[in-house]
């Protein structure tokens, strides 16, 4: 399952470091005026709180001689293939399979606790 | 200034540790994780999954993503503690303390009750690995980023979790 906030927030993250690494420090501003976006747009894209366009993905790394590999996670970063949903206490939630994995040796069948 | 709910939950950790002998630096967080309980064991888990507390039928297991950095496992046995100690009211349940989430990160599924939890988690565990009362026997008069370093190394826990408690504890300016 994908985890949508999660790949918003990793891409926003490469992209702040993208920025900050520049010498000079390049400003929200100045990234801005190169997308061709607002100052606000950069804040939130690097917080994870709005989604960038391919355009302005490619754009980013058109400037800035990279690959979009570069900048957005692997899948498997993003996308839990075999998460499982577990539920403790009535609750439903989605786990990793290495966590589900070890919850299940915690947590033997109910036929079998007895 | 620290709010008061937050200087509520040190007293509770600083308590805590006295109670249990183990008012030392660095504290010996798995002691107290044991003596609330709970049983810790140390696995491969995913890799943004940091821990987890499972409550279940009276049993409280604390696990620890062992490929992660010692200081970031030291701090996630301190944050299921604090679910354990502070939300022993949630009966069965299953905590999972995801690596990326921050207090600042909004997570669309969760609730407000359970963001709180989580702060308060954060907030226990700072408190417990650095007690306010154990930390200024350490200070001098001028923190400089090489004193940090070695109340960080003293503590067992990261620079930077050392460095925000400071500036919790209005030791240090924030930057």
């Amino acid at each position: 399952m994908l985890d949508s906030d999660r790949l918003y927030l990793l891409i926003g993250q490469n992209v702040r470091r993208i920025r900050e690494t520049q010498t000079p420090r390049m400003s929200q501003e100045d990234l801005a005026e190169v997308l061709g976006l607002k100052r606000t747009s950069i804040t939130n894209i690097e917080r994870g709180n709005q989604k960038p366009t391919l355009d302005t993905l490619y754009r980013l790394c058109e400037h800035f001689g990279l690959e979009v590999s570069e900048v957005v996670p692997r899948v498997e970063e993003v996308a839990h293939v075999n998460s499982r949903s577990i539920v403790v206490g009535g609750k439903s939630q989605e786990v990793g399979a290495k966590t589900a994995t070890l919850l299940d040796r915690l947590r033997p069948p109910s036929r079998a606790r007895r | 200034m620290r709010k008061p709910y937050a200087r509520a939950i040190d007293t509770r950790a600083t308590e805590l540790l006295r109670k249990f002998n183990l008012f030392n630096a660095p504290v010996d967080v798995q002691a107290v994780a044991e003596r609330l309980g709970a049983a810790v064991v140390f696995d491969d888990l995913d890799d943004d999954v940091s821990g987890f507390l499972l409550k279940e039928k009276k049993v409280a297991t604390i696990a620890v993503n062992k490929l992660h950095h010692p200081n970031r496992q030291r701090f996630t046995m301190a944050h299921e503690c604090g679910h354990l100690y502070l939300h022993a009211d949630q009966g069965d349940r299953l905590w999972v303390d995801k690596a990326y989430t921050s207090i600042f990160y909004r997570d669309a599924s969760s609730s407000t009750g359970d963001k709180l939890a989580e702060i308060q988690a954060n907030q226990f565990a700072a408190g417990l690995l650095m007690p306010e009362g154990l930390l200024r026997e350490h200070l001098t008069e001028e923190l400089s980023d090489v004193d940090i370093f070695r109340l960080a190394l003293r503590f067992q826990v990261s620079e930077q979790a050392m460095t925000l408690r400071l500036v919790s504890l209005d030791v240090l300016e924030s930057a």
